[in-house]
């Protein structure tokens, strides 16, 4: 950074030896910081929703693409606090209000204990007598303070001296934990300088300027500073008497650290303002945002940014305004007006409603409960299967999940300007999706209630899973709409090969979930004089395998097509795409297999939970080798998880197979009276 | 009639329980070979688990199924070119040859046809391709580039205007402890490579190591371990030097490593001549010119955007300007150039940064395109007229029961 005039004051200082008392470090600084604060009220007046749905839709840049406030305050509480609420002294605070309450009332929000920690030994570590604590639990930043330095420490030896593949548990938690503390800091920080009152009274020259009582903040500087640039001139600072000239010389050289050090915490924090002109080239790389220190540092340049300036000047006074409620909210009105003036420019701000509109609808939470009381409805009309209200009250809560989760998915889809399916998260979303589309469309042909039963089990497993998932990607990358990497921008190939595989394996499972009704009820002796029954489970996974292997085989070989116009090669045995194979592989084999014989309706089954265990190897485990070309897909943590699918589904088999033969021996003839069903 | 014994064993190759067994064995060695990828990279495996004829597996403790450490043991299994040539056969066979045509078998023929395509596709692929990678800074010119794996020993004149180079392969010294060379025409020398090393370094001869190689003029090879990623790997090996005629000298010797910067020269019939160990070069029928190298980030973060060079195309007859960006490759005279990497890594923003191409020539190129048309038409078509069967049978059973 160049500031115009800090070279020449920085000559001159050296010139007439003064005397200096900047010696502050930037430790002593933040101390200060904190001290400003100490005589602050500890409880402060709820949030008004006006004020909150203003600051929801404050835009700003982060990730690397422009978003709600609300989303990135989502993000953080959630990545922090590992849920998107958090109860204080009898008041539920939502992502804004916590943020909001950690930018200005960072003395307050201190001891909010919301720093959650997930073993206790990552504080055991550190020094922390976690005795009176459980295992897991909420911690406020106050009450780690003590163990800041240690905690910092050893996460900076991990990351510095292991691969993060290489962590173990401890190791990688701690390291969250640092993360999670510097998030906390950095949000108490973000307002540090609009609470800052800059030296500008200390010596006549500089009142002249700023008058005797300056506000705090950066915007009272930026008005004075061609004076300034005047008064630090070395001709107007030689043309004063000796004294004076020590004396204006000191204080501008106090006002220049301090203005440095506000500027250097402010480069840390969130950059609100867009550019003032947008770029009118073609190949233009996408307009970055600015820090508040930006609009100082152009303004000290010569090139002041009026629409910023505005902003940073109402945003500055929200912060005074912080404990007059009306004023704050019209403060918060007219930034969330400037900022998004300023996000236009660049057509950057019209998808900023919708995303608060998609967060605040929360398609995949009331998904996932119309989902769950289908599947209760769902198995209590197992218990009377010719009522036809349960039946109706199915279908319905079924089709309002799926519209939800439909809906949810679209909008998300309009808001990144991007096919469905980008990341891991978004996989489950698309997946739970059309398994539960692709099972009403069977049960609309079967009316058997079985496919209708399995499209609520794996919505409702679905959107739980999507739930978790978000925490896990708010952990690690911040946001579910992360920034593409260059070789996936590109949607021709997202919308064609990646929906093809993913639709692959949505058959691919729900095929599975199908074949356990068969499986299991053969188990249990469920209706086992019923042939009928069973043969038109067997049809219908046939038929889903069939649709399936469909997308499979042509969403691989897309795959292939797509490798081969990014890397050169058709096929390069990465472990997705040998993933993507078996999946083809093992539903090929199941055809043949039933086609030549070799397998009857037991069998085929069988093969068919197989076939779902290698999808989710295919769609999970491989990202575990932590291997091949396909990284924008790894992931960790999930292996238990896994590990416990592969076992029950082994299990299941296991036990499956064991059964069948002990029938065998008792009745021989019984298995192959079963004909394979065409 | 009774069928003919050549008529039973080809109905027997293309019966679908052999096509069971071949796609069964395949997906346990995709399976295998994916696992492996984590300890052994992806260039061995490739080539032991999918590019090879047969193969022993090992199960060690990492396996649940093995429960004290140390304890291991190895299963034999067909390599993935026995089962794709003995799966295609059988495709051939039983999934066209013999297949009867029928309304209800057409789109089975069709998809048969197609996988067949593809299939043909990767062993002209394997057989008939190469690959390797051009990295040019702005301004830089190059027309040959380089395998990502294969080595080379080139032989060369030095001093002279124009280079006539000779190239041994290494490949051709693999399973062999040493290789003589037969003469080669305007040469007046032979040459014998001995004690090939896959992954080696070239350091002075102390008193703290013994060489794997030979000692010469103070140096040693001293083996390393093979790393996963191939690319890392540096061959070494100990050449000598046999003069044709024995009155142009005695026999000379030396090492020749992959990481040395300079080739060996020596005299031999008052000529100077060259031996470098490099990987292979690979001419191309026209030059390639980095005019223009951009990588843009998304806006606050290092995640590229998007990166793409724009270059001069440049032959004898012709010249053009070309973009070359991720996903839009450059296409023309059998070979394709691709936008892959940048470098270097660790640059500082504003640097000057070259751009890496991967360049491949295969004449197969957009054969899977054609075999993925082919095989979704198949697909469609019996899966459809498999839907069609499903829909009339449950609306004659919902009909039934409803009577």
């Amino acid at each position: 950074m160049i500031l115009k005039w800090l070279p020449l004051l920085l000559m001159l200082c050296c010139g007439v030896s003064a005397q200096t008392n900047s010696n502050q470090t930037e430790a002593d600084s933040l101390d200060q910081s904190q001290d400003a604060n100490v005589e602050a009220p500890m409880v402060r007046a709820p949030w008004s929703s006006k004020t909150l749905d203003a600051v929801k839709h404050w835009p700003l840049q982060h990730g690397g693409r422009v978003k709600p406030f609300d989303t990135f305050a989502g993000f953080i509480m959630l990545k922090v606090n590992g849920k998107r609420s958090l109860t204080v002294n009898h008041e539920t605070l939502g992502p804004v209000a916590w943020t909001l309450d950690c930018m200005l009332y960072p003395e307050i929000a201190r001891s909010y204990e919301c720093i959650r920690v997930t073993n206790s030994e990552v504080l055991t570590n550190a020094g922390i007598d976690v005795s009176q604590r459980k295992r897991s639990s909420r911690w406020s930043f106050d009450d780690l303070l003590p163990a800041l330095d240690q905690i910092f420490e050893t996460a900076g030896q991990i990351t510095e001296t292991k691969e993060s593949s290489t962590w173990s548990l401890v190791e990688r938690q701690t390291v969250q934990l640092a993360q999670n503390i510097r998030a906390m800091e950095e949000l108490f920080h973000a307002f540090d300088a609009a609470r800052w009152t800059f030296p500008l009274t200390t010596v006549p020259e500089l009142q002249a300027i700023y008058g005797t009582t300056p506000k705090p903040g950066f915007s009272p500087l930026i008005p004075g500073f061609i004076q300034l640039e005047e008064l630090a001139n070395t001709d107007a600072l030689l043309n004063l008497p000796d004294e004076r000239r020590i004396e204006v010389v000191n204080a501008l050289q106090d006002l220049r650290e301090q203005l440095l050090h506000q500027m250097q915490i402010a480069r840390q924090g969130i950059a609100w303002f867009a550019p003032e002109q947008a770029s009118t080239q073609e190949d233009a790389a996408p307009a970055v945002w600015s820090h508040s220190d930006v609009v100082v540092q152009n303004a000290l340049l010569g090139s002041p940014v009026p629409l910023q300036a505005e902003a940073l000047k109402n945003m500055e006074a929200m912060v005074a305004a912080r404990d007059h409620r009306p004023l704050l909210q019209q403060q918060a009105v007219l930034v969330q007006e400037q900022l998004a003036r300023l996000a236009a420019i660049h057509g950057q701000y019209g998808r900023v409603s919708l995303e608060v509109f998609f967060y605040r609808v929360d398609f995949f939470y009331h998904a996932l409960i119309c989902f769950t009381l289908a599947f209760i409805i769902a198995c209590l009309s197992w218990l009377k299967p010719d009522a036809k209200l349960p039946s109706k009250g199915t279908w319905l809560m079924s089709l309002s999940g799926l519209i939800l989760l439909i809906s949810g998915i679209t909008v998300r889809c309009i808001i990144q300007g991007r096919p469905p399916v980008t990341t891991l998260y978004e996989t489950i979303l698309f997946i739970t999706a059309c398994c539960v589309s692709t099972a009403m469309v069977i049960e609309s042909l079967d009316r058997r209630k079985i496919a209708l039963t399995m499209a609520t089990l794996l919505g409702s497993i679905g959107c739980f899973l999507s739930m978790k998932y978000e925490l896990k990607e708010a952990v690690t990358a911040g946001d579910t709409m992360p920034s593409l990497v260059a070789v996936l921008d590109t949607n021709f190939w997202l919308s064609t090969h990646v929906t093809s595989v993913t639709l692959g394996y949505s058959a691919g499972l729900l095929a599975a979930a199908i074949a356990h009704v068969w499986i299991i009820g053969k188990i249990l002796g469920f209706r086992k004089d019923d042939k009928d029954f069973y043969k038109s489970i067997t049809r219908m996974v046939y038929g889903t395998i069939c649709f399936g292997l469909f997308f499979s085989i042509v969403g691989t070989i897309l795959g292939g097509i797509w490798a081969n116009y990014s890397w050169g090669r058709f096929w390069g045995w990465d472990p997705k795409e040998n993933g993507a194979l078996m999946i083809c592989l093992a539903e090929l084999i199941i055809l043949h297999a039933r086609m030549s014989g070799l397998v009857r309706e037991h069998g085929f089954h069988l093969l068919v939970l197989v076939n779902g265990i290698i999808v989710a190897f295919s769609w999970w485990g491989v990202n575990l080798l932590n291997v091949g070309l396909h990284s924008y897909g790894f992931t960790d943590g999930i292996q238990q998880l896994l590990n416990w699918f592969y076992g029950v589904e082994g299990s299941l088999i296991a036990l499956s197979l064991l059964i069948a033969w002990i029938s065998s021996r008792t009745k021989p003839s019984s298995h192959r009276t079963i004909s394979p069903s065409k | 009639m009774k069928k003919s014994i050549w008529l039973n064993t080809l109905e027997r190759m293309g019966s679908q329980k052999v096509a069971t067994v071949m796609m069964t064995l395949l997906l346990i060695l995709t399976y295998l070979g994916t696992l492996e990828q984590a300890e052994h990279g992806l260039y061995r495996v490739q080539q032991t688990y999918f590019e090879s004829w047969f193969l022993f597996h090992q199960f060690d403790s990492d396996w649940w199924f093995i429960p004290f450490e140390g304890w291991s043991f190895s299963i034999p299994l067909p390599g993935g070119l026995t089962c794709m040539i003995i799966f295609t056969i059988n495709l051939l066979v039983g999934g066209i040859l013999l297949l009867r045509l029928r309304k209800r078998t057409f789109g089975i023929f069709i998809i048969h046809v197609g996988i067949a395509l593809m299939m043909s596709a990767g062993l002209v692929k394997l057989k008939a391709s190469d690959e390797g990678y051009l990295q040019l800074w702005e301004s830089q010119e190059a027309a040959e580039y380089i395998s990502h794996h294969e080595w080379e020993v080139a032989v060369f004149e030095t001093g002279k205007t124009s280079v006539d180079e000779h190239l041994v392969r290494m490949k051709r010294l693999a399973g062999n402890s040493e290789l003589v060379i037969e003469p080669i025409a305007g040469l007046p020398f032979q040459l014998k490579l001995s004690g090939a090393l896959p992954n080696c370094r070239a350091l002075p001869v102390g008193p703290n190591w013994t060489p794997d190689s030979p000692a010469i003029d103070g140096w040693g090879l001293l083996k390393r371990p093979e790393v996963a990623e191939n690319e890392q790997n540096l061959p070494g090996l100990t050449i000598d030097m046999i003069p044709s005629d024995s009155e142009d000298g005695p026999t000379q010797q030396a090492l020749l490593w992959g990481g040395q910067n300079y080739p060996w020269t020596f005299e031999v019939a008052d000529k100077s001549f060259s031996i470098a160990l490099r990987k292979i070069r690979h001419s191309m029928p026209f030059s390639i010119r980095l005019d223009n190298f951009e990588k843009v980030d998304h806006p606050g973060i290092s995640v590229a955007k998007e990166y793409r060079s724009d270059v001069t195309q440049r032959s004898e007859a012709s010249q053009r300007k070309v973009r070359i960006e991720m996903n839009d490759p450059l296409r023309d005279q059998g070979l394709i150039l691709f936008q892959s990497s940048w470098g270097p890594s660790n640059a500082a923003p504003g640097a000057e940064l070259y751009s890496v191409f991967s360049v491949v020539r295969n004449p197969s190129d957009q054969w899977p395109l054609y075999s993925c048309i082919v095989i979704a038409i198949g697909m469609a078509i019996t899966f459809v007229q498999k839907f069609l069967g499903y829909s009339k049978k449950q609306a004659k059973q919902h009909k039934e029961i409803s009577q």
